[in-house]
């Protein structure tokens, strides 16, 4: 059954570069239908005859088809033309804002890890207890406090009342700590929910019982029993939480000013630096389709059950 | 079947007895000291969503002042809570002097109506696109569901951002986006469910006696799919209004003369370390519709269908 896998794999691939492709699409459409690039080129008092050699030079005076065709010949080798505002190429740009986006985003999912896997853990162990109904509390919380108040109301409470953290910018550690926190408790949320419900899962099955009729302690068969089996699905929410993370990061890098990708698109959108845009829009969807192609994947090798072909793929 | 040592021989005792251990199953697996659903906390999201309705529907009627009125002189009034406030601007004023309630009131308008909106026209495209391709099924079904796929691809607030950066900001963006946003994971779960059900032996009895396949979908299919759509669609409810403050709060929301909490929260901001209310207000506004709009779609998935317990 291997060489099904293999194929599914294959077509699962396919599916993601066709993903991309046509995201790409879609956006060098959109951003030709913000406005005339060439206006923003040209001084604003430029004669028709200037503009229309600036088009001709710049390549705007070609039909948009063929225009369309040399954007994908050069947006696979990585060539999204300059910058308008910062006049470099809009790739290194781009490149260079994601670092701050994916220093947040990690910071941020590893805050959710570690709040989210422990608390949906004791919360299913201890059903009906106190941790679990805080943790669900908190849950339900989470999905109704939009990301960007949390974010102000932390920015007042800890940086101007009490003046602990700085309120934005990007630099020393601490800047990091309250956007990560702000980004990073709708995954914690997320986390906690779905471990617990898979925990409870497993806490039913049969291997359980056996391995507390061997006599193991509740802390082996919760640890090495239930929680390794319960984690496959864990696994997948994560990778889905990388689309969530990216673009709550939009919203979240402009409260804090951290200088990332999401906030370097806003910025693009209210300049119209359509180079930009689409440089980031292409970075952000790689990150988004190969996160899920990934989990895809790794969920086909870590379940045996689809490993050996045992359902439909 | 019973191992209790007073199980008598009739079948009666033994059906009792499987009764019992049934209810002894439910007991041990039942949320035991507190309770998130009972009767008593369904109160208060009815109770949250009818004065929703009530301040959404006859909002503006209810303020105390005209919303946009500005009124310099009494710029960042404190709330009537705090000890600088007065009763005359209950929840104090912003940096316009323009009174805090009248303009929470009108701000439910909105968000009402972007409920009653998108709800319905989102649910409905959802639910025909997902009963469509599972009906269909081929070429049209995954091209169907590869647009599903595109959805998650491209975050709903990159689009969102285009659409106001091409078109301006308004209302009408706001809507298109955000049914654009929505549809797909309706799509996604109908399809799911309704290619699930048309395994059943209720379907393939339906097929036997000459059913057409269109009459299956919509007198078989559909019926037993009516509860997962509308738990979904209760609990996009929270979605749609933290969405829409979101795109109002990053500026490509509605127009400036709309009056949201979004934009209530972005206009507090800069005035956040000396007016914390301005922000705080409209955020408890939003905070306490959303969980409402959540706990009642749990309660309702609780009640209508266990099976999605998991789903979410």
């Amino acid at each position: 059954m291997t060489s099904k896998l293999w194929a599914a794999i294959v077509m699962r691939f396919m599916r993601a570069i066709l993903t991309i492709f046509v995201v790409i699409t879609l956006v060098f459409f959109l951003s030709r239908a913000i406005g005339d690039p060439v206006s923003f080129y040209a001084p604003i008092d430029s004669t028709q005859e200037e503009i229309d050699f600036l088009k001709n030079k710049l390549g705007f005076d070609r039909p948009l088809i063929v225009q369309y065709g040399d954007f994908l010949y050069k947006a696979v080798q990585l060539d999204f033309g300059k910058s308008f505002t910062a006049s470099r190429p809009a790739w290194d740009v781009v490149t260079e804002r994601l670092q701050a986006t994916v220093e947040l985003g990690v910071s941020a999912l590893i805050i959710g890890i570690v709040i989210g896997i422990p608390l949906g853990v004791v919360a299913a162990v201890r059903r009906g207890g106190i941790v679990d109904f805080s943790s669900r509390v908190i849950a339900l919380l989470g999905q109704a406090v939009p990301n960007f108040w949390l974010g102000l109301i932390l920015i007042f409470l800890v940086s101007v009342k009490l003046g602990w953290l700085p309120t934005g910018g990007r630099g020393d550690f601490q800047q990091l700590i309250l956007p990560a926190v702000t980004l990073g408790t709708f995954p914690a949320a997320a986390i906690m929910r779905f471990t617990r419900s898979s925990m409870l899962e497993a806490l039913q099955q049969d291997y359980i019982r056996t391995a507390r009729s061997k006599g193991l302690t509740q802390r082996v068969v919760i640890m090495k029993h239930a929680l390794r089996n319960s984690l496959l699905p864990v696994v997948t929410l994560m990778g889905l939480q990388v689309a969530g993370i990216l673009s709550g990061s939009i919203i979240i890098e402009t409260v804090f000013a951290w200088p990332g990708l999401g906030r370097l698109i806003i910025q693009a959108i209210i300049g119209t630096d359509f180079n930009i845009i689409q440089a980031a829009v292409f970075m952000t969807t790689i990150w988004i389709v190969f996160a899920n192609l990934i989990v895809d994947i790794s969920y086909m090798f870590l379940d045996p059950r689809i490993r050996t072909g045992g359902g439909s793929v | 079947m019973s191992t209790a040592p007073d199980t008598s021989t009739t079948t009666d005792a033994d059906m009792d007895e499987d009764r019992e251990s049934d209810a002894a199953l439910f007991e041990k697996y039942r949320p035991r000291k507190f309770h998130l659903h009972s009767p008593l906390t369904l109160g208060f999201p009815i109770g949250v969503m009818i004065l929703f309705v009530i301040t959404g529907v006859f909002g503006p009627a209810l303020a105390p002042y005209d919303a946009t009125e500005i009124d310099l002189i009494n710029r960042l009034a404190e709330t009537g809570f705090q000890s600088n406030g007065s009763w005359d601007h209950a929840l104090g004023t912003d940096d316009l002097g323009r009174d805090v309630l009248s303009r929470l009131l009108n701000g439910a308008r909105l968000s009402l109506f972007i409920v009653v909106v998108i709800i319905p026209l989102s649910t409905l495209i959802g639910a025909l696109v997902g009963l469509f391709a599972a009906w269909i099924g081929g070429w049209t079904s995954r091209l169907l569901m590869g647009l599903v796929d595109l959805q998650m691809a491209l975050p709903g607030i990159l689009l969102a951002v285009l659409f106001a950066s091409i078109f301006g900001p308004s209302l009408r963006n706001v809507v298109i986006v955000l049914v654009i946003f929505l549809w797909s994971s309706q799509a996604r779960i109908v399809r799911s469910e309704a290619l699930a059900l048309s395994e059943t032996d209720f379907v393939l009895a339906a097929r036997t006696i000459g059913s057409t396949d269109a009459r299956i979908m919509f007198r078989h299919i559909l019926p037993n799919l009516l509860n997962t759509i509308v738990i979904l669609a209760t609990l996009n409810v929270a979605t749609v209004i933290i969405a829409e403050a979101g795109l109002s709060y990053l500026g490509v929301g509605v127009d400036q003369q709309t009056i949201s909490w979004g934009k209530m929260i972005s206009e507090g901001r800069d005035v956040l370390s000396i007016a914390w209310w301005l922000v705080t207000i409209p955020g408890i506004a939003i905070i306490t519709v959303s969980l409402a709009g959540n706990l009642f779609g749990d309660w309702l998935r609780d009640a209508l269908d266990p099976r999605l317990r998991h789903a979410r």
